[in-house]
């Protein structure tokens, strides 16, 4: 089930809140967890059923693992029963993730002839095993203080986060299901819930579904080895670097807002991550929980940045690696990974550089330094999410080739004799007069279907990406608009002194702008509910659900 | 203050949902909201009618035909796009569906593994679209990595906008569905034939339980015919868009793709035939008048010649003793051309022969020369007309 169908919007929404109100006004605390856990059961079998048993077995596994490991007097060594789990986890993951990519190479590199049918990856499964691994290290290192096994159920199965995440830590969700959470089931909560749900929705259905068809085309164009002019590469990439942001960004709020109504915290998954002025900075702000999850599971393990440079820079290189493969089995995630890792070593010998060598003070800027390094920043990451989104690594290089002058830099038609300087210059420089898009072939429509704006056509393209990009760059982010109530946890490690919406909340003029329970924001909040429920126009799941 | 913020936005958001209650409703009790399984159950029991499946909004044909190739486990399936799909359970002697899921040959493959493979056929006839192989051709993004049940939208993970449910309102409006319909469908009173969907409902059009396509209401005249004197085909010619790009050469990936495919199959002891679905006349007549822009075609049968595959080539439909008459559109033939592909294939290669039943099929062919859908009482009591306005003369089967 889609949190943006209306299957759940209509159905399934009301009737696990409504009977959840119910039965814990009436006090009845543990059916009220079980209630939430059956419900996002449910949830996760609605897409295949039988997937639940996977689960199921998983949840049973790691718990019985988790309390052997809270034991103090076990008679195995505490270390091989967490080496255990911790296996079991990723051998679960490897299979269902990662064997049809293993032996196809395997037959490529050596020849070989392996078959293996291809293997269906269940939902959820990278999110929730993640999720399992930490619970599992927290118990062996005695951070874990609840052994309910309902709640342990409802740490990995609650349904605003199943799915797609945000990975949560057991020491963020089990104390929140102690008694006094049935007093966070208020008028409160859920109409906090129901406003950070609804601009999770847009950002979804408006945003991101609508951008996304000025990005497909040219992915699969790429992949047929399309010869692609440099605008339409462009035009691609930075529609996908959108698509992907709010696609994500979206999926995250909606969690953020059901879990609001159910009372509890989720953490924070996003804190407008293209404003980051340096690849550092972005993975702080960017699926924040992840690259926690990777912080404090491989890179500090790894020995971080105790041993030197030199290691600092391998343990990251490795890190952005195993995060990019965590992404899906294909080398292309391999390569955006090494690609972010490269990013993060040049980012850290940088800044060494500036402070050290330079004597710079990292803490000083000017806003040109600042806005200059923003740019550079997000067509560094623009160029990276190509690897990300590509099928194939040719289909990658190809969009690559072209962004960078590699098929020429096509200009349009009109534009040949209006400029008074010899064709031969133009053709030794790489200009052609073609046409800044092929129109039909690539951004044509050959779908037969149409835009939510007025279609396919690349200047309409164009135009929603310079209004996003300012969009993204100026507007503040859901958890800034509702600064007042914080709906989620704050995990954003980040500076904020800088930022406008930090300084200016207490002006009249800004304070317009943040939500207040007021009935003008809920007749503002009803319309835009209601223009995403018009904006539903196609079965489209969120793109972090395949991973 | 929560509390009152609550009501207001609780109380409108309460008065546009019983809006669409009625909408949701009709659309449930059409049948749109089953699941492919279903559908294919419903389709299958149906003994007395011939039972339509088609979705106004959104079906999905991978998960469809995924659930009735798993229910018939038919002997013998064709299978490519919608251009095979006037292939009927009737011309066989043996079970029999058409899958016309195969958009590309991503898709084809995707189908062989994970769905052929686990009862496999005896036989295969593949319908191969040129622009499959073409370089400037983008075929439909559709993701081929994911299990087809996730994509089952009808009943699982169901997404209807508001304005498809407005649709439905607007049709009401515009008198496309009459306000009794309306009322029966939505509360679920039983119709006389047997439809899922509400085109499979109204227009008795759609897939009918062998997977084949049912264009009834545009061979009766209900709905305007797109193709009329073929000129929007002709368009696309023209403007070299919508499959018909034009192109140079056959693009390798594909062709090695295609021997991916039928090395699969031979690898399971399944025989393969291989055709090029026929063109209408005049379609072929304007791609020819377009010179070398359509190079890629020749190239792909000559290189399909070279690795010794063999194919039967029904691109001029002359081959086969039709006519433009006999066509759906400009690149759709209708039932009786598939009648007499199968009747050339029949005299031509012997292993075919116990599948194919073959009096029928003479039958057909001498009773209905000239249309494009042969009569069936079960799907409706109107005669075909001269839809695509080439002065066909139709009346003679009027009954």
């Amino acid at each position: 089930m889609l949190f943006n169908s209306l299957s759940f919007i209509l159905v399934f929404l009301p009737i696990t809140l409504i009977v959840l109100l119910v039965i814990s006004k009436r006090g009845y605390y543990r059916s009220s967890i079980a209630w939430l856990v059956m419900a996002s059961l449910f949830f996760y079998g609605w897409w295949n059923p039988i997937y639940l048993g996977l689960i199921l077995c998983s949840i049973l596994l790691n718990y019985t693992v988790g309390t052997a490991l809270s034991i103090n007097k076990l008679r195995f060594p505490k270390k091989w029963i967490l080496i255990a789990g911790v296996t079991a986890n990723l051998g679960l993951l490897g299979y269902f993730k990662y064997a049809n990519f293993f032996i196809n190479n395997w037959n490529l590199a050596f020849s070989a002839n392996f078959h293996l049918n291809k293997i269906i990856l269940p939902l959820a499964i990278s999110f929730f095993t993640l999720q399992q691994i930490s619970f599992l290290v927290d118990a062996y290192y005695g951070k874990v203080r609840e052994n309910s096994f309902l709640k342990y159920c409802l740490f990995v199965t609650f349904f605003p986060q199943l799915i797609a995440g945000p990975i949560v830590y057991q020491n963020e969700m089990l104390p929140q299901f102690a008694k006094d959470w049935m007093c966070r089931l208020n008028h409160k909560h859920i109409a906090v819930g129901i406003t950070v749900f609804s601009i999770g929705l847009f950002k979804k259905v408006v945003i991101a579904d609508n951008i996304a068809i000025y990005a497909s085309p040219l992915f699969s164009a790429a992949e047929k080895g399309m010869a692609i002019t440099i605008f339409e590469a462009w035009g691609g990439a930075l529609a996908y670097t959108f698509q992907l942001y709010y696609d994500f960004s979206g999926y995250s709020d909606m969690a953020i807002g059901l879990a609001q109504m159910f009372g509890i915290y989720l953490p924070l998954n996003f804190y407008s991550p293209y404003k980051a002025n340096n690849i550092i900075e972005f993975w702080r702000r960017w699926h924040i929980t992840l690259s926690r999850f990777l912080k404090n599971y491989l890179y500090i393990p790894l020995g971080g940045n105790r041993n030197g440079r030199f290691w600092q820079y391998t343990n990251l290189m490795i890190t952005m690696l195993i995060g990019g493969l965590w992404h899906g089995a294909n080398w292309t995630f391999v390569v955006w990974g090494a690609l972010h890792g490269f990013y993060l070593v040049v980012n850290h010998g940088w800044h060494k550089l500036r402070s050290g060598f330079l004597g710079h003070d990292l803490n000083k800027s000017t806003w040109f330094g600042r806005g200059t390094a923003r740019i550079v920043t997000f067509f560094a990451l623009a160029v990276g999410w190509v690897f990300f989104r590509a099928e194939s690594f040719d289909g990658a290089m190809n969009i690559l080739s072209a962004m960078f002058g590699g098929n020429g830099i096509s200009l349009p038609m009109g534009l040949y004799g209006k400029l008074n300087i010899p064709e031969p210059w133009f053709s030794a420089l790489g200009f052609n007069f073609d046409g800044m898009f092929s129109y039909n072939a690539i951004f044509g429509d050959p779908f037969g279907g149409h835009g939510f704006l007025t279609g396919y056509h690349p200047y309409v393209g164009i135009r929603m990406i310079v209004l996003l990009l300012i969009f993204t760059w100026i507007a503040p982010n859901t958890q800034q608009f509702m600064a007042y109530e914080k709906p989620a946890l704050e995990t954003y490690r980040g500076r904020q002194s800088k930022d406008i919406y930090q300084r200016k909340q207490n002006n009249w003029f800004v304070g317009l702008f943040f939500w207040r329970p007021t009935i003008i924001w809920a007749i503002l909040v009803f319309l835009c509910i209601l223009y995403s429920l018009y904006g539903l126009s196609k079965p489209s799941e969120f793109l972090y659900f395949q991973f | 203050m929560y509390s009152r913020y609550l009501k207001v936005l609780l109380i409108l958001l309460v008065i546009v949902f019983s809006l669409f209650i009625p909408g949701l409703l009709f659309i449930m009790n059409s049948g749109e909201m089953l699941s492919s399984k279903m559908i294919v159950d419903v389709q299958l029991k149906e003994k007395n009618g011939l039972c339509i499946y088609a979705s106004a909004f959104r079906g999905n044909r991978l998960a469809y035909y995924k659930a009735l190739f798993t229910k018939v486990k038919p002997k013998i399936v064709s299978i490519g796009s919608s251009r095979i799909m006037q292939f009927r359970s009737a011309f066989f002697d043996k079970p029999f569906i058409t899958i016309g899921a195969m958009t590309n040959l991503e898709r084809g493959m995707y189908f062989i593994d994970n769905v052929i493979q686990q009862s496999p056929p005896d036989i295969v006839i593949i319908g191969l679209d040129v622009w499959w192989f073409n370089e400037n051709y983008i075929s439909p993004n559709e993701d081929v990595t994911i299990d087809p049940s996730c994509y089952d939208i009808n009943h699982r993970n169901l997404i209807y906008s508001a304005k498809e449910i407005q649709n439905v309102y607007q049709w009401v409006r515009g008198k496309r569905i009459t306000l009794n319909e309306f009322f029966n469908v939505m509360i679920g009173r039983d119709s006389n034939s047997c439809g899922i969907g509400v085109r499979g409902i109204f227009d008795r059009s759609g897939y009918g339980p062998d997977g084949s396509q049912y264009y009834t209401s545009t061979v009766t005249g209900q709905k305007y015919a797109q193709d009329r004197f073929f000129n929007n085909s002709k368009t696309r010619i023209e403007e070299g868009r919508d499959r018909f790009q034009y192109g140079k050469i056959a693009h390798n990936k594909h062709i090695n793709r295609l021997m991916d495919i039928l090395s699969t199959l031979h690898n399971k002891d399944i025989e393969t035939i291989i055709f090029f679905p026929p063109f209408a006349e005049a379609v072929n007549n304007a791609m020819d008048m377009m010179g070398e822009k359509y190079q890629y075609i020749d190239d792909l049968k000559a290189k399909l010649k070279e690795l010794g595959i063999y194919y039967y080539d029904f691109t001029n439909a002359r081959l086969l003793g039709s006519d433009d008459c006999e066509f759906i559109d400009g690149f759709h033939g209708g039932d009786l051309i598939y009648a007499r592909i199968l009747k050339y294939i029949y005299n031509d290669d012997s292993s075919i022969r116990e599948y194919i039943n073959i009096s029928y099929i003479e039958r057909v062919i001498s009773n209905y020369k000239g249309i494009a859908f042969i009569p069936d009482a079960r799907v409706t009591s109107l005669p075909e007309i001269d839809f695509l306005r080439l002065g066909c003369n139709k009346e003679i089967y009027r009954e």
